[in-house]
């Protein structure tokens, strides 16, 4: 049982040392900007360090998480604003994704499969605040405030901070999809990818959370006048 | 501008902001050594495989034990037991 184990490791291993192999070997140095080539080193860096992280190698894991955190931590800054929440979100995401590395398959970049994970989690987190999210205050004033400006003469920290108020206003479902769409700027099926709904439901769910934001403003006017 | 337009480009606003900057690293490795949330690094795995098959050979040493004494037992021991059960 334990030779047959280790055979299937040692095959696993060899498989995925190739796979890094072939990604070195496909990429012609010379010939590609220097973004791509980064990102293809980046790329086979991640198959390495998974594969010696799977076998319980700790600083190959650290490689990992210094490596995407900082993308991990954009993802989730539009989930929470509180710096302490933010970063124990952060800090879930890559709990959770060393307990099911074994289930990355290598299909799809390691920063894409991470963006999915850093969704739930901060969707979780929302559906677990949903109670408290009408404590968030939004009041049109600021709204008209912004609105007085050029979108590129409002701080980007201000629009970031009010956009985030506004969605609190809404079901985690709508936040959700509005967040996705407009500020992480994912196409339907980016979208469908991070939330694991089908693109038609991606669809509808954007249509559905316009009409709530529309009605939110026609609610906020009505109790301000 | 209506609400929607003015939603859009203040969220392309938005995205240009300056995230915090964040390490979680010792964090995450101190929880995964720590074994919270059932994380098991690699290196435990083979004794819990091991664990598992001793448990599962344990299980079925004592159920053979258990068939082989009920089937097994002494025709004189039965006879006593019917007379104790009599009495």
């Amino acid at each position: 049982m334990v030779m047959a184990i280790s055979q299937a490791q040692m095959l696993s291993s060899r498989t995925e040392g190739l796979l890094v192999e072939l990604v070195w070997r496909a990429t012609d140095w010379r010939s590609v900007p220097q973004g791509k080539a980064n990102a293809t080193a980046d790329a086979a860096g991640d198959l390495e360090d998974i594969r010696q992280s799977r076998h319980g190698d700790g600083d190959a894991y650290r490689r990992l998480i210094e490596r995407h955190q900082k993308h991990v931590g954009r993802i989730l800054w539009r989930f929470s604003r509180d710096r302490r929440v933010h970063e124990e979100l952060v800090q879930d995401v890559f709990v959770q994704a060393y307990l099911n590395l074994d289930d990355y398959r290598g299909r799809a970049p390691f920063a894409h499969w991470l963006a999915r994970i850093a969704t739930h989690i901060g969707y979780g987190h929302w559906r677990r605040s949903e109670r408290r999210r009408r404590i968030e205050h939004f009041s049109l004033e600021q709204w008209d405030q912004a609105a007085g400006e050029t979108p590129l003469q409002t701080d980007a920290s201000e629009a970031g901070e009010l956009v985030h108020k506004l969605l609190a206003q809404l079901p985690p479902r709508d936040r959700l999809v509005l967040t996705l769409r407009y500020l992480e700027e994912c196409s339907i099926a980016e979208t469908a990818e991070r939330t694991g709904w089908t693109q038609t439901m991606v669809k509808v769910q954007t249509f559905r959370a316009k009409k709530k934001l529309e009605r939110l403003f026609q609610r906020i006017e009505k109790e301000t006048t | 501008m209506n609400v929607e337009e003015r939603f859009k480009a203040l969220a392309a606003r938005a995205r240009d902001e300056t995230v915090p900057a964040v390490d979680v690293t010792a964090g995450v490795l101190a929880i995964l050594s720590a074994g919270k949330g059932q994380a098991t690094f690699a290196s435990e795995r083979p004794w819990m495989w091991l664990a598992a098959v001793s448990s599962a050979a344990a299980a079925a040493c004592a159920l053979f034990v258990i068939v082989a004494n009920y089937m097994w037992s002494d025709p004189l021991t039965e006879i006593v037991q019917a007379i104790s059960w009599a009495m």
